[in-house]
Order: C-alpha cells, then structure tokens, then sequence
C-alpha cells in the first residue's frame, strides 16, 4: 500500500502511457461532442415530426368524435323558452378508444352560464316587499293600475287595457286593480297591431302568457304594501283579459303560475329571472369618462337655442355622439327639448349609435316637452320622406345604443317623442338602463352606476298625486286625442332593463309606452281612462343564446392524461322546438 | 523509480513540446470543427422550434378563427380590422422601424391547462383578434403574433401581447404582403377584406426566407424538408359562420 501512494504522490517511470491517455481523452471528448450534436439534430427533427403528427392526431380525434357526442346531448334534453336548460356537466358521454395507439379518450361536457335560458317574459316587475315598513305597490314592486276601468268590457270592443304578448313576471306578488278590464295577455299575432317593427315570435317560442307570481306560502303579506288607492292585493288577480293564439279574446279566471318566492327571487342567480339579469348585466358596454358631445357645442352648459343644425338622415338636427353626459350637459339637453325648444323649430334631436352614460350629481330630470323628438339610432320616416313630421320610429335596420342612467337621473316624456333602437335587432341589448347596484367588470370597476333617486323627490310636480310616486325613472304623461298618434310617447325597439326603479304610464289618449323587446322595472303604475285603444306595449325580449344551448366540450387523453381540446358548440334547440337541428361550431382550441 | 537529480535532456524536451503542438493543432481543429457543426445543430434546432410554434399557433388561430384579413404591401384604407404595432409610415419604411401585418384574424380564444383534467368549468370565451406581423429588428427581420383586445364596438384595440415567432433573417421581400403569401382555397386571396366563406387557407412564407442565429451562415428552410412539407399543410377553419 505504502508502495503505491509513493507511486502516485512522486510519479512513476510510466510516463510512456501519458500520450495514449491523452488521446484517448481527446478521442472520448470529441466523441462526446458530435454525440451531443447528433442528438440535438435528431431531438430537432424528432421535436418537429412528434409537434405536428400530435397536433394533428389530436385534431382528427376531435373531429371523428363531435358528431356521436353532440348526439349523446341531444335527446334527454328538455329547454322551452322561459326556462333555464339544465346543465351537461352530470352527463356520461361516450368514449373512444384509438385502434392504433390505444389511447382512450374521454369528453366532458360544461355548459355556459345561462345556456338554454331564454326568459321569455315580456314585462318583469323584480321589487319585492321593503324588509321594514311597506311598499307602495307599482314602487317598490308589483304592478298598479290607478283606476280600474271598470266600465269597459273584457272582450275585443274593451279599450284603455294594457297589453302584453307573452308573460309578465311578478316577483311581489302584489297587485292593484288588475283585472281583464286593465289587463290583458295576448298570445295572438294576426290579432296585434303595435308601433313597434319588432316581429312578433311564435306563440310557442316565448313564455305561456301567464302571470308568474310566488305561491301564496311564500308570498309577502298583503299588510307589507300600500297604495295610493283601494285594491291592493297579493297573490292572483281573480281575472284577466286573454286572447288565444287563434284571436279569440276572453276573461280568464286564475291566471297565474307559481313557484317559490326563493326559486323565483330576482337576486337568486340561479333562478330564471336571476340568471337572464346576470346575462344582461354582464353585457354592459362601458361609456368611459370623455364627456358626449352634440353639434355645435362649445361649452357644456352654455347651449341657448336650436339655430345651429346639421343635415343627419334628411333632416335638420342636432346630432349627439356618444359619451358622458354631466350636470352641464344634461342642461343643456334639457334646454333643447323644453315647451320652447328644438321641437318647436322642427329640429330633431338624434343620439348617433354609441352609450350615452347620464351621470347627474343632484337628481335632474330631462324634461321632454315642445314636441321635441329624440332618436337614439337613426329615424324612421312614415310616409318615407324625410322630414321631421314623418318621423315615427327609430331606424330598427339601423345601429343604435344605450341610455345609462346612473344616480338621480329621472326622465319624462311631457309632450313629445322618444324612439330607442338598441345596437342590433339580435343582441337582446338594452336600449335604457337603470340597475339596482352598480355593475362591475371582472376587475371591480364599477361600468354601470346604480341608479338612485337619493331619496329627493322627483322633480316632476304632476304625478305626485299618487302618493308615495316619487321616484319614476320614466314618466309618460297624459296626451289627448290629437292627430299625431304619438303625441306622448315612449317607443323602445330593444329591452328597457330598469330593475333599479319603477316607471309610470299614462295610457291615455294616443301616449303610450311600447317596449317593443320587453322591460324590466322595480316596479310599474300604469294610468288608463278607458279612451285610449288598447294596443301592444309590451313584447318579448331576445337573448343571446335565443334558446340555443352552449357547451364546450373537453376531450381527455386518458392515457397520456392530457386535455387535448376543448371545443365550444352551439347546440341549435331552437327554443327546444327543433332538437336535433345541428350544432355550430363557436371555437376550437387544440393542443 | 527515477532519482530526484535526473534531468530531461534537450530532445525530450524538444520531442514533448512536437508532440504537444501536434495534439494542440488537432484538437483544436477538431473542436473548431464541432463547434461550427453544432452551432448549426444549434441553429436548425432553434429553426425547427421556432416554425414549429409558428406552425402551432397559426393552426389553432385559424381553426377558431371566424374570419381572416389579410393584408397587401400598401398600408389598407380601412384600418378597422388591424390588429398590429405598424403603423401607415412603418407599413412602408425602408429601414429599422419597418412593421408590417400579413394577417389579421377575429377569433374567440379559449385557454386552458392541458394537465388540468378535473378543472371543473365553463372556460370563458375571450373576443379577440390575432394578427401575424413582420418586423425589422436591426437589419434582420422577424414574424411576430399580436393579441388584440377588442373595444365596445368589436373593433381591435392596439395589442396587448406580443410573441416573436420566428428569425426570418435578411431575406423578408419587403415589396411583398400578406396576399403574397397566403392562398385561400388554392386562389388569390383578397385583400384586406371578408374572408369568412374561405374553408382552407395556405401558407408559403417561410420557405425562401433564412434563419441564422449561431452560426455565420443562415440556414434556409428549404433545407428543412420536414419544414417545408409542413408549411404547406392546409390551414382549416373549423369555426362555423
């Protein structure tokens, strides 16, 4: 041992294998070398040739197995319209095994929030009892009507009814004065005229025309509302005009269907109601900061008169481009269209497609008087030529776009014309907004202001006769009998989506309110003297998905235990009508 | 056992220090010469991953696309559908600040975690649109991928991400656009408009374009012969309109 340490630590005479030792090392370096060059070219190619063939065998996968899924989807399914769709997750879908490689995959289905829901309820009254003190019923919630037009019978001959095609949805249960002399369901589309150019849907398409009320264990008691007149009640109303799809036109006896009050509450998301205001509330366009702006301007809060126009569709106007509108140039709108304003000079005023957010610091109302005309879009003109007396629309065809009214933003028609198209005829976006809360995106910033009245009276003096009707985010006033048919009138094309407040309607003469796409408030008051004609003024509203389910589909390597794919799928029920009627493919990502 | 006074005479010395130099000159020759070799290697390997992930990315953004813009040499009239950093001077410039987008595409992305199996979720789609640009990066050029969000109108905003897709070298035509590279549906692609109708779109881009980042002579990916079957693999839109 000692021998060999010696040898070591002081050298050997064998330094002659030194030269071999070197080259053999020099040998198994280089070796190494083009080994690791060999390897990474070939890892390269291999790198390349593996990506590709992976990612299209998982693609031809995918493919060969849409078909046998989505009809693995199709046949247990049961949507209407009004009903929400259940969901796919809980469904066992076929798997498929590859013949060469043997890989077994499997599908898992997920279904979109809200698929298949298409809430077919053309009128929705969200209020519920206040948790202290009562309610003022047609405020606070429920649906009111100031006198109950007793003397008009509950045939086709009946005037002075409210008409809705479709369903009205009361999460209160509270009523006033309804009966089949104020109300009336229609399920009838050769029997219905209305100033709307919105179609009518099949009757089958849209919700059973019903009142939809919560069961009486679970309504609030009659104690919890108030009224400005007798007639309150809560649950049914004993009657209501309906009219069959073939146009017969009838009292109806029990004209209600009922659910819980927490199946059916509007802040329950899961419940129909709860889902569809998720829907549109995830929808909301952000106005942004940058002020709106209208022709001619110069300093917001200082417009004086209509003398400065330009040509918009025809016609004189004063053209609004989308934005803000603040204390000053709410002002400055209300100077427009005041008893002395742009109506009187037969100037139009039209809000170019865009969202218009009304942000007022102290409560305002935008007083629409003087015959003035607003159109949010671009008019319609009945007879075609375009002038400011033939405008009796909005331009349905045409883009158009949002009212935000957020914090104490109030609005009346007093005499004069509103028509309101939304952005698309398809989108189910609303027209007028005024939400409960403030909406909030993914990140928390607020998009959509709650609207509030604060408390402050409104400022409209007329319609405080009916006690606690203080806080209307719209007003349609009372018009007589004149020559022009809307006189006083409020015309939505698309969704009116006001759960923050209520609204109040006089149906008299020739005013109206038409929500040719539905509407949601708190609550409604609707005003009637039997001397109008009846007439459609409320409709159903469009969702995005119109009855059409969305999936996506993730197919699993359960083998490589890898997501190889996911694939979303519009599944066209068609209302539930027509299964089995294909499927669209949305998008397509694959690994 | 040598004794510790035993000296080297003047040959050894001589004769170790040939030998030194020889292995010296052939190792170094032989290093010299691997080295190029695998800065090559090095280089087709970043060629090979860099079309790769072109290839990948260009596939999925067509298969979930819903339509394709694709562009000319001259800056479009209507810049709606652009989804890139150029602008109309650097469409057009000779130098450095030279961007030019090929293609823009609308598309709904989808993103998920392929190990994530049991995520139990509806993936919320994202409106988008993915638009594919040449860059001149000090004299060399570049393709790069830009994701666009879009505005309340639909429209793309400017682009949020941006990913280098592949080292085109010194060889891009800078005379030539997007509708010189793409087909659709083996014709002539037009030109900044609607292709929505277009089932299979073609790619020939990177065939006569040089890659070289390593080693001193760039590679054409005509030598790639893998590379160039692949780009020649149809680009499929499987989104239904």
């Amino acid at each position: 041992m000692f021998t060999w340490i010696n040898k070591v630590l002081r050298g050997s005479k064998s330094e002659s294998g030194s030269a071999l030792a070197i080259v053999l090392i020099t040998v198994v370096f280089v070796g190494l070398w083009f080994g690791s060059v060999a390897v990474l070219t070939n890892s390269g190619q291999s790198v390349l040739k593996n990506a590709v063939t992976t990612s299209n065998y998982n693609s031809s996968i995918i493919t060969s197995m849409l078909n046998q899924t989505v009809q693995a989807l199709t046949p247990s399914q049961s949507v209407r319209y009004g009903t929400l769709a259940s969901g796919c997750s809980s469904l066992t879908l076929p798997t498929y095994t590859d013949p060469t490689t043997g890989n077994v995959i499997t599908v898992q289905c997920y279904s979109a929030p809200f698929s298949g829901n298409t809430y077919g309820n053309s009128l929705s009254l969200v209020g519920t009892a206040p948790s202290t003190g009562t309610g003022v019923v047609g405020i606070d919630g429920g649906l009111a009507f100031v006198s109950s037009n007793s003397n008009q019978p509950c045939t086709t001959a009946g005037t002075g009814r409210y008409v809705v095609y479709g369903g009205l949805f009361n999460a209160s249960g509270a009523w006033q004065n309804v009966s089949c002399t104020t109300l009336e369901m229609n399920l009838s589309t050769t029997q219905l005229t209305s100033d709307s150019n919105n179609q009518l849907p099949a009757a089958t398409q849209i919700s059973q025309a019903q009142l939809y009320v919560p069961t009486s264990q679970t309504q609030t008691p009659v104690t919890s509302w108030t009224g400005a007149v007798s007639g309150v009640a809560v649950g049914c109303p004993s009657t209501t005009t309906y009219t069959d799809p073939a146009g017969t036109t009838a009292s109806a006896s029990a004209p209600c269907s009922y659910d819980t009050a927490s199946n059916i509450s509007p802040t329950n998301s899961t419940s129909d109601v709860g889902a569809y205001m998720n829907t549109i509330e995830a929808g909301l366009p952000d106005a942004g900061t940058t002020l709106a702006t209208y022709t001619g301007e110069t300093t917001p809060g200082s417009f004086v008169n209509c003398s400065t126009t330009e040509i918009s569709s025809g016609i004189p106007a004063i053209v609004w481009k989308p934005g803000l509108l603040n204390d000053s140039l709410i002002k400055d709108l209300n100077t427009m269209t005041n008893s002395s304003g742009c109506g009187k000079k037969s100037v139009a005023l039209i809000f170019s497609p865009g969202t218009y957010k009304f942000a007022p610091t102290v409560p305002t109302e935008w007083y629409v008087g003087g015959g003035a005309t607003v159109i949010l879009g671009s008019p319609y003109f009945k007879p075609s030529t375009p002038s400011f007396s033939n405008i009796a629309d909005c331009d349905w065809s045409q883009a158009g776009g949002q009212f935000q009214f957020t914090g104490p933003m109030f609005t009346q028609i007093g005499s004069g014309e509103m028509y309101l198209c939304p952005d698309s005829q398809t989108s189910g976006n609303p027209t007028l907004v005024a939400t409960a809360h403030d909406v909030k995106d993914a990140s928390g910033k607020v998009i959509v202001g709650q609207w509030n009245p604060n408390a402050q009276a409104n400022p409209d003096n007329s319609v405080a006769n009916t006690g606690d009707n203080t806080k209307e985010i719209l007003v349609v006033a009372q018009s007589n009998n004149g020559s022009n048919p809307c006189a006083v009138c409020f015309l939505s094309e698309g969704l009116v989506y006001a759960p923050g407040g209520s609204t109040y309607i006089y149906l008299t003469g020739t005013g109206r309110a038409t929500f040719g796409q539905g509407a949601m408030w708190k609550g409604m008051i609707v005003d009637v003297n039997g001397s109008t004609k009846r007439s459609v003024t409320a409709k159903p509203p469009v969702t995005s998905f119109k009855g059409d389910r969305k999936v996506q589909l993730k197919f699993y390597n359960k083998t490589q235990k890898k997501v190889i794919g996911v694939v979303q799928l519009t599944i066209k029920d068609n209302f539930g009508q027509t299964f089995g009627s294909g499927y669209k493919i949305d998008t397509w990502a694959v690994k | 056992m040598l004794k510790r006074d035993d000296g080297v005479t003047l040959m050894e010395v001589m004769l170790a220090v040939v030998i030194t130099a020889i292995l010296s000159v052939a190792t170094i020759r032989v290093t010299s010469a691997a080295f190029g070799t695998l800065s090559r290697a090095a280089d087709l390997a970043v060629a090979t991953t860099q079309t790769v992930t072109l290839y990948q990315n260009l596939r999925q953004d067509f298969n979930a696309a819903s339509d394709a813009y694709i562009f000319a040499a001259a800056y479009p009239t209507g810049s709606t559908n652009l989804c890139t950093t150029a602008t109309s001077t650097t469409w057009v410039a000779n130098d450095n600040t030279f961007v030019r987008e090929l293609v823009s595409i609308p598309l709904s992305l989808l993103s998920y975690d392929p190990t994530q199996q049991g995520t139990n979720s509806w993936i919320t789609p994202q409106k988008a649109y993915r638009g594919y640009e040449v860059r001149n990066v000090n004299g060399a050029y570049q393709l790069w991928q830009e994701t666009c969000l879009l505005d309340s109108s639909g429209n793309p905003l400017a682009p949020y991400r941006s990913t280098m897709l592949v080292d085109l070298g010194n060889s891009y035509d800078s005379t030539k656009g997007g509708v010189d590279f793409f087909t659709c549906d083996s014709v002539a692609c037009p030109t900044a408009s609607t292709t929505a109708t277009v089932g299979i779109y073609k790619l020939t881009l990177p065939i006569n374009m040089l890659l070289g980042k390593f080693s001193k002579t760039a590679i054409s990916v005509s030598t790639l012969t893998d590379i160039k079957t692949l780009m020649n693999i149809p680009l499929t839109r499987m989104v239904s309109n």
